[in-house]
């Protein structure tokens, strides 16, 4: 593995923060009740995100420790990496700033501080919300263009690793900020109706049931592409896939969701099992993704 | 542990350095943003650039000695090269060769002279003194002097540039008992090219060859560079390579026909080629009647020979053996049948090189172009190398303890070479007289002489064992004195004659200086003969005075050889005694001065004077031939624990067949446990068809006792912990592939 | 050769390797080794066994970067510290290198290692600066069975480039559409 388990966490918290942030901004249409949720999805965002970031610094070689080296990333406008580096730069200080126009009440700590720029951006707002948007979608399908780019790991390259991105990205991003939101009501003595929020899950866990499918049929379908999904399915990592990925992930949450939104549900607790198990299995998916991408050439001893 | 300058350690110095020096100019170097990236970029850790010395020298990774260029950076050595200028490799070297810096930075070596504290073999050592190791070795040589004569002392070494040195201190110390390695390795060919040419001297020219048998001469990996390189050459042109070996090597890739014999029967597929040469008359009747002597006998030994015969022997189809017979006479005479190298084998490896001998006379193929030639030593077309003056030596007080060219004993074996094998016997018998006192030089007889067991005994009972060494090696674990010599890149050698179709002269040019406290072994025998009384035969100042002797007689200055490495007579073509006239005068130094198909010696000998066949000792069910062989990274045991070398192989696996495997329930990279003799190693087991069903194989050098091997030690299977040491009597070579070990799953 | 010609030369390197001629004896993997001061425990070149077709038989091929003209490496170096050189050698400038590793990632034929020390990838650069000062690169300098030969496609007389444009070298595994400069003469 070139990349290890910083970069897994990167690409996991990456898209959950992306996924959060677009969960947030479709709180809006989803019921004025969950303006709590556009608050939360946007709170998670951006540190998630910068978090993310953090990782992927510290997984650098000579670069952690001569950081200046950095700004040579902004430079190769073909490379996928510079294009996530410049989104990334741009997501990050965008998603805060967003998370700053949405906020109800700004800590008193930093009253004094923050609330002139509160008002600054809170009339950008809508400014914000675009921009954040689009640069949201993109943090969530460049890390899958980056690494479905090289002709290296048959498992990878194909335009459906993008997809399976986005779609785990969406659904993270859309578990966390519910998550968060479950929390910050419940401080406050409120009890949310999730009746929505898991109808929508369901249908995104489906959505992401269905390109993983295809993404692994297309992969076993390529000469080398066939080993990484044995190695998946019957191989090594046959456990983290089945129980992390599968049952975790996308199995178990799908029947808590239903049965959730199934007459007489109302089971918080169904749903906050189910927001934490696609956490889990988000995270097992980018690790996976990682670990069985067996390359399309025998590695020479180099 | 002495202070070695590993590259590591070299550029963070340097690199502290410069913070220190110019700190602020070290601060974020920001380039024009342009995203165009500079062009040519300088790397100081490359090994090109910078002010740079190249010394001329000899490779000293093998015994091939190939020529270097060395390049030398402040004090330091960056590059091993070939020497460009070289027509026999055109700069190219081995692994091994490229690997020099590596052995010369390897912290593993031995650096101060290091005494003996704890018991022999654990390894434990205290550092010394020159001073205080040369009196303690003369000490102890003059008691056993004193007690037991001179010829208790025993000395051994892989012959090198070294020897004049080793063998001057013998012979003026008095013992006849002066070692190589020979015995383990190619003496049952010489032995038999002496008895057929008269002269060990004779080689093959791989380079314009068109046709070669070789009987598991395994050119590509147990590699001499000027060779491999002939024949890969005459491959291109369209040579046919046929290569006999019971196993699957890079020369059986590389081969045009692979017959996978069945161990040990070469003999009858050499003499069933004879049969159908002499039978369909495709031999050079000519050359056969002017240059040989015996056909008659030959003939008449081969009538019963056949291939179908042959072909029950060998597991070769008597269609194949016809065919490549056929082939091989209608290829003459640039069709030759490679004597082989490693060929302490069978009990009838001697006259399997005398039958191999005996095909190429009957191709015709001595003394011409793409055949076999006798070398054209510097003595006899140039001039013969002086020497410093020394006194002369006093009669060796009595024979050789081992036997070796004493008539009733091993007439045959070259006394300059014995029988290091016999070693052991005559320490722990007293048999024939005493031998108490061992000096083994750059040699390891622990790893490189079977029965290992029997030579860790006879080490137990010396009154003084002395290793000089780069490393600590198995042998110098049980020493009493470790003496550390330099490498060959920290030192000058004597001049060496590298003589082939043209005489030529060679040598090696210290490159930097030595390590620690190592020291050159002209310099160590020099001062270890001061210290015991004989210092008159080292009557050199240093080895610039060796160097001028040995030079006087040829008329070339010493500052001209530093500048080439090399030297042969100008102008001096080369040479082939056969090239021009077919019928020219070819006198060889044998009774008849033809070459010896039949041997009125060997009759004399009570010994067969035509080769006959006899068959391989018989392999008992449920075991197998245990077989030894090189890998082209690696000098025996020698390089094994050298840093890069180990890094390419860093272990050796027992081969062995798919079939006998499955029965054992052995899958490739099963632990497996070998014994033989009551004694057994540990390995891993690499399930391979490239072996036959009935044999196993590994390569040699692994499995090493000494503790001052950090990398080897333990690692991998040792072949000569397993072997009994069974000598043959004919030539005292070692017989090594007759015997047979019980392979378990561990 | 000298490098003081008046009007500046211009070359396309690539490299042929004969493995016909090939012993598979690591002379070069050594070479480079040295050469280049490559760390311990990596190789910029070795020698692997590559199969040939699905009869089990191997043969010894010399692996390491194949000098694209459509790198990979270089499409997807964020900080272009990974370039081509106007005569085809792809190399590394250390000096602009974060250590993202994207490059290591992206080549398909696995010629690139991290020097972890130094927190750089690196790998074959066809030894330039011998190249340059108008030596052979370690490994065809060294090659027991003379069977690398530097070719410079824009030489009309080379006789390596010869072998390339007859069609007798090949690179390996063309299929993956990065244009290597390591030919490769297969032969029987």
């Amino acid at each position: 593995m070139v990349w290890g388990w910083p970069v897994a966490w990167y690409l996991f918290l990456g898209g959950m923060g992306a996924g959060a942030m677009l969960a947030g901004l479709a709180a809006p249409l989803v019921g004025k009740q969950y303006a709590v949720v556009e608050r939360a999805g946007a709170a998670v965002a951006g540190p998630a995100v910068a978090v993310g970031t953090g990782l992927l610094v510290f997984d650098l070689g000579i670069g952690r420790h001569e950081p200046w080296r950095i700004a040579y990333l902004y430079l190769n406008g073909s490379s996928p990496m510079t294009w996530g580096t410049w989104i990334l730069t741009l997501f990050v200080p965008v998603a805060l700033l967003y998370a700053l126009s949405v906020t109800e009440s700004l800590p008193s700590r930093w009253e004094r501080v923050l609330t002139p720029l509160h008002r600054v951006v809170a009339r950008a707002r809508q400014v914000l919300r675009v921009t954040a948007g689009v640069l949201a979608v993109s943090t969530a399908i460049y890390t899958g263009v980056l690494l479905s780019m090289p002709p290296t790991f048959p498992l990878l390259n194909n335009w459906l690793l993008p997809a399976l991105f986005l779609a785990s990205a969406l659904s993270t991003g859309l578990s966390v900020a519910v998550l968060v939101a479950l929390v910050l009501e419940h401080r406050r003595g409120v009890q949310l109706g999730l009746h929505p929020w898991s109808r929508i899950h369901i249908g995104l866990l489906v959505g992401e049931i269905a390109v993983l499918l295809a993404w692994l049929g297309v992969s076993a379908g390529a000469p080398v592409g066939a080993e990484s999904v044995q190695m998946l399915v019957t191989g090594a990592l046959a456990p983290v896939f089945w129980l992390g990925v599968v049952a975790f992930g996308l199995v178990g949450p799908a029947i808590a969701f239903v049965a959730e939104t199934a007459p007489g549900g109302h089971s918080c607790r169904l749903a906050l099992t189910g927001e934490a198990g696609v956490l889990v299995g988000g995270l097992a998916l980018r690790y996976l993704v990682l670990a069985a991408a067996v390359p399309i050439l025998a590695r020479p001893p180099l | 542990m002495a202070p070695t300058t590993s590259r590591r350690t070299f550029l963070q110095v340097t690199a502290a350095g410069t913070t220190l020096a110019v700190a602020p100019a070290v601060l974020p170097r920001l380039p024009a943003l342009s995203g165009e990236p500079p062009a040519g970029q300088v790397n100081p850790a490359r090994s090109t650039p910078g002010k740079q010395t190249k010394v001329l020298s000899a490779c000293e990774m093998c015994t091939v000695r190939c020529p270097i260029v060395v390049r030398v950076r402040d004090g330091e050595v960056v590059r091993i090269e070939g020497n460009p200028k070289e027509k026999a490799t055109h700069g190219a070297i081995c692994a091994r060769g490229n690997a020099g810096i590596s052995l010369l930075r390897d912290p593993d070596r031995v650096r101060t002279p290091l005494i003996r504290v704890g018991e022999r073999g654990e390894g434990k050592f205290r550092q010394a003194s020159w001073e205080e190791a040369y009196r303690f070795i003369a000490e102890r040589l003059t008691q056993v002097k004193q007690r037991y004569g001179p010829q208790a002392l025993a000395m051994a070494r892989r012959p090198s540039a070294t020897d004049p040195f080793l063998v001057t201190f013998g012979k003026a110390f008095g013992t006849p008992n002066l070692f190589t390695h020979e015995s383990t390795c190619p003496m049952a060919r010489n032995v038999a090219l002496e008895v057929s040419y008269g002269t060990a001297g004779v080689a093959i020219d791989y380079g314009k060859l068109d046709y070669l048998v070789s009987f598991g001469r395994n050119h590509f990996e147990t590699i001499a560079v000027p060779q491999a390189q002939g024949l890969v050459g005459a491959l291109g042109r369209g040579a046919q390579l046929v290569y006999v070996d019971p196993r699957h090597t890079p020369t059986a890739a590389a081969a045009t026909t692979w017959l996978q014999i069945r161990p040990g029967t070469d003999l009858a597929l050499v003499l069933a080629m004879l049969h159908v040469l002499i039978a369909e008359g495709l031999y050079d009747h000519d050359f056969v009647q002017r240059y040989t002597h015996g056909f008659a006998e030959l003939a008449e030994a081969v009538k019963e020979c056949t291939p179908d015969w042959a072909a029950k022997q060998t597991g070769i189809p008597a269609a194949k053996i016809r065919e490549v017979a056929g082939a091989f006479g209608l290829a003459r005479p640039r069709a030759v049948a490679d004597f082989g190298w490693y060929t302490a084998g069978y009990a009838n490896e001697f006259q399997l090189r005398r039958a191999i001998i005996a095909l190429n006379a009957l191709a015709g193929n001595l003394e011409v172009p793409g055949g076999t030639f006798l070398i054209k030593g510097m003595k006899k077309y140039a001039a013969e190398l002086g020497s410093w003056k020394k006194p002369k030596f006093p009669k060796a007080s009595a024979p050789r303890v081992d036997g070796a060219g004493v008539p009733g004993r091993f007439p045959l074996a070259p006394a300059k070479d014995g029988l290091i094998q016999a070693l052991p016997d005559a320490i722990i018998t007293g048999q024939p007289y005493p031998v108490r006192a061992f000096i083994a030089s750059r040699f390891d007889p622990l790893a490189a002489v079977p029965d290992q067991a029997r030579m860790i005994e006879a080490f137990g009972r010396l009154d003084l064992l002395v290793s000089i060494d780069v490393y600590v090696s198995d042998t110098g674990a049980y020493a009493d004195v470790v003496l550390p010599e330099c490498t060959y890149l920290e030192r000058t050698d004597p001049v060496f004659d590298v003589s082939g179709l043209v005489p030529k002269i060679r040598y090696r040019q210290q490159a930097v200086p030595p390590q620690g406290e190592a020291r050159p072994g002209w310099r160590i025998y020099k001062e270890l003969a001061e210290a015991t009384g004989i210092g008159e035969y080292f009557g050199y100042r240093d080895i610039d005075e060796v160097i001028a002797a040995q030079l006087a007689p040829l008329g070339v200055s010493p500052q001209q050889l530093a500048a080439s490495g090399q030297w042969a007579p100008p102008g001096f073509a080369p040479l082939y005694l056969r090239g021009k006239d077919p019928t020219a005068a070819v006198k060889l130094p044998t009774a008849s001065g033809k070459i010896e198909l039949a041997s009125e010696e060997l009759a004399g000998l009570g010994i067969e004077p035509v080769p006959r066949y006899r068959p391989p000792a018989q392999r008992p069910p449920d075991r197998f031939r245990l077989v030894q062989g090189k890998c082209a990274v690696h000098t025996n045991s020698a390089t094994a624990n050298v840093p890069w070398l180990h890094e390419l192989r860093p272990d050796n696996e027992l081969w062995i067949h798919p079939t006998p495997a499955a029965r054992l329930g052995i899958r490739d990279g099963d632990r497996v446990v070998v014994r033989a003799g009551g004694h057994q190693q540990h390995g891993k087991a690499k399930v391979t068809d490239g072996i036959s069903e009935d044999t196993v194989f590994a390569y040699h050098g692994w499995g090493r006792l000494s503790p001052g091997l950090t990398r080897v030690r333990g690692r991998g299977i040792s072949g000569n912990a397993l072997l009994p040491a069974t000598t043959d009597p004919v030539t005292g070579s070692l017989i090594m592939r007759e015997t047979f070990v019980e392979v378990v799953k561990s | 050769m000298s490098t003081a010609t008046v009007a500046p030369v211009r070359h396309r390197y690539a490299l042929v390797v004969d493995t016909t001629r090939c012993i598979g004896c690591e002379a070069c993997s050594v070479a480079c080794r040295a050469e280049n001061n490559v760390p311990e425990g990596h190789w910029r070149s070795r020698i692997v066994a590559y199969p040939l077709g699905k009869s089990g038989q191997t043969r010894p091929v010399k692996w390491a970067c194949m000098h694209c003209a459509d790198a990979p490496c270089v499409t997807v170096c964020p900080t272009k510290a990974t370039y081509q050189r106007p005569d085809g050698i792809v190399v590394i400038d250390a000096d602009r290198c974060v250590g993202c590793k994207y490059c290591v990632f992206a080549c398909p034929y696995g010629a690139r290692y991290v020097d972890e020390e130094r927190g750089i990838p690196d790998k074959c650069d066809l030894c330039h600066e011998r190249i340059d000062a108008g030596l052979q690169p370690a490994c065809v300098q060294t090659c027991v069975g003379r069977a690398i030969s530097l070719a410079d496609l824009a030489d009309p007389n080379d006789e390596a480039a010869a072998r390339i444009n007859s069609g007798e070298a090949k690179p390996l595994h063309p299929e993956l559409g990065t244009k290597p400069s390591v030919y490769y003469v297969m032969g029987r």
